[in-house]
């Protein structure tokens, strides 16, 4: 399964990348929207791991690009944020998440999340 | 004085010297510092590895990072203080127990008396991350340190540490030369949160007049019910009116129903503007039949912010407040005016003016 990580906290971006790839999964780390976009397309991924706040397209933007692509149809999104206000979440969800984790988080429970995420996406 | 030729030549060449020095002092200074800081990255992105798989498998790693040298272990430390803040859970948990196994927690408690300022801020930022209870009389020392970002650094870890013991010792460092800016200290208390309760309410009751408005401030954002008491007794005694403004904003926050008698007297029209403006909105947060008659009176004070607070209180109480608004709002003078902007404001319907009440 394929993930891509878009987080531009270089410590945060490592461990997720870590923790998924201890898991058994291929992941693509990127630190800002726009790279994420791109190697998205080329890889297809199962899920995109979405850091909010990022530079040049932060993680809403990320998302409504994602949901605007045809050929990432499959791809769900997990947005990771320290941004717990419910106006929030309801952007988030908004914009297309599928599932939403606020920071500080379990690296454990987001690899859980993962999974069951891309269950879901599989089979939608 | 003519200066000569020769002096204005001789002064110019030493400037341009002076300014070549300085240049030349300037870029070394900014080449070393970028070296350092690479060299740094280097060391943690070798070290970053090491960590994530000793915070994964503990028994199997810990031993390497125990016998770190001095620069790897400051790596290991700047790791650890860019991945604290985000995690929680078994991780979190590890990363910390790592920290204690490799004596860096002890280093961090013995740096807390560093003569450099950077180091004693490092560490107390360390110690608060990690969540260190034993490093609480370390930070309540530094709260008094001679340097400003000191100070502010062990307030902040002192939050996060949690440990209402240092309620007391926050509060007290607002005062002095070696103050501690007010809003770091306010979120430390909010931080330690409930527990700080007790500490609080007894400040209240008997601190100086600075900490008792402070703590009263804090009681109503914690929504501390067990201070309610406390609270109405300073409404009702001559606390002054900075108190008696923090009491009433405090009792409105943690919506005190058995407050409301005590906040109504505090609208009589002798009392101050500032303190009736305040507990209009803290009325109107309480809500009930009590607060609604007082309210409504309240809209026809002369001070326009007390008018417009209580007209805007009837609208949170919402229900009988918003139907005694509309109402008000089809008569003439400046209670109706003030209605009709208090429902306008909420986006309520609007309300047409009784033609009959015009005189």
């Amino acid at each position: 399964m394929k993930i891509v990580v878009a987080e531009d906290e270089t410590e945060i971006r490592e461990l997720i990348k870590f923790k998924l790839e201890s898991a058994g999964f291929e992941v693509h780390a990127e630190a800002d929207g726009e790279s994420a976009l791109r190697t998205a397309r080329r890889v297809l991924p199962d899920v995109i791991v979405v850091d909010w706040m990022m530079p040049r397209m932060n993680g809403i933007e990320l998302c409504q690009a994602v949901r605007a692509d045809a050929s990432l149809t499959g791809t769900a999104v997990l947005l990771l944020t320290a941004k717990s206000q419910e106006r929030d979440v309801q952007r988030g969800f908004a914009a297309g998440v599928d599932d939403y984790m606020v920071k500080p988080f379990s690296p454990r429970e987001l690899v859980t999340r993962v999974e069951a995420v891309a269950s879901r996406a599989r089979s939608r | 004085m003519i200066l000569s030729p020769t002096l204005i030549t001789d002064a110019g060449v030493v400037m341009l010297v002076v300014l070549v020095v300085l240049g030349f002092a300037t870029t070394v200074s900014k080449t070393f510092r970028a070296r350092h800081d690479h060299r740094a990255l280097l060391r943690v992105r070798k070290l970053r590895p090491f960590v994530l798989a000793a915070m994964e498998h503990p028994a199997d790693n810990v031993a390497t990072l125990s016998q770190l040298p001095r620069k790897e272990r400051d790596a290991f430390v700047a790791l650890a203080r860019g991945l604290l803040p985000h995690l929680r859970g078994v991780d979190r948990e590890r990363l910390v127990q790592i920290l204690e196994t490799t004596r860096l927690i002890d280093a961090a408690l013995r740096q807390t008396h560093s003569r450099s300022p950077i180091r004693r801020a490092r560490a107390a930022e360390l110690l608060g991350l990690a969540g260190v209870a034993r490093s609480q009389p370390e930070l309540v020392r530094l709260l008094r340190d001679r340097d400003r970002d000191v100070r502010r650094t062990a307030a902040r870890a002192l939050g996060i540490v949690g440990d209402p013991r240092s309620v007391r010792a926050l509060l007290d460092s607002l005062d002095g030369p070696r103050a501690v800016p007010v809003n770091a200290v306010t979120m430390a208390i909010l931080r330690i949160g409930a527990p700080a309760t007790t500490e609080l309410r007894s400040l209240l009751l008997h601190g100086p007049p600075a900490t008792r408005a402070v703590a009263a401030e804090l009681l109503g954002l914690i929504g501390s019910t067990g201070a309610v008491p406390g609270l109405v007794g300073v409404l009702e005694s001559d606390a002054g009116i900075e108190l008696h403004i923090r009491a009433a904003r405090a009792l409105g926050r943690i919506g005190a129903p058995q407050a409301t008698a005590a906040l109504a007297a505090c609208l009589a029209p002798d009392q101050p503007a500032p303190l009736r403006a305040v507990t209009a909105r803290a009325l109107g947060d309480i809500g009930g039949v009590r607060a609604l008659s007082v309210l409504l009176t309240t809209t026809r004070s002369p001070e326009h912010v007390v008018a417009s607070n209580a007209a805007r209180a009837l609208v949170t109480v919402g229900g009988e407040g918003i139907t005694m608004l509309r109402h008000a709002a089809t008569q003439p003078g400046r209670a109706g005016a003030y209605a009709r902007e208090a429902l306008s404001v909420a986006g309520l319907d609007a309300v047409e003016l009784d033609p009959r009440g015009v005189a």
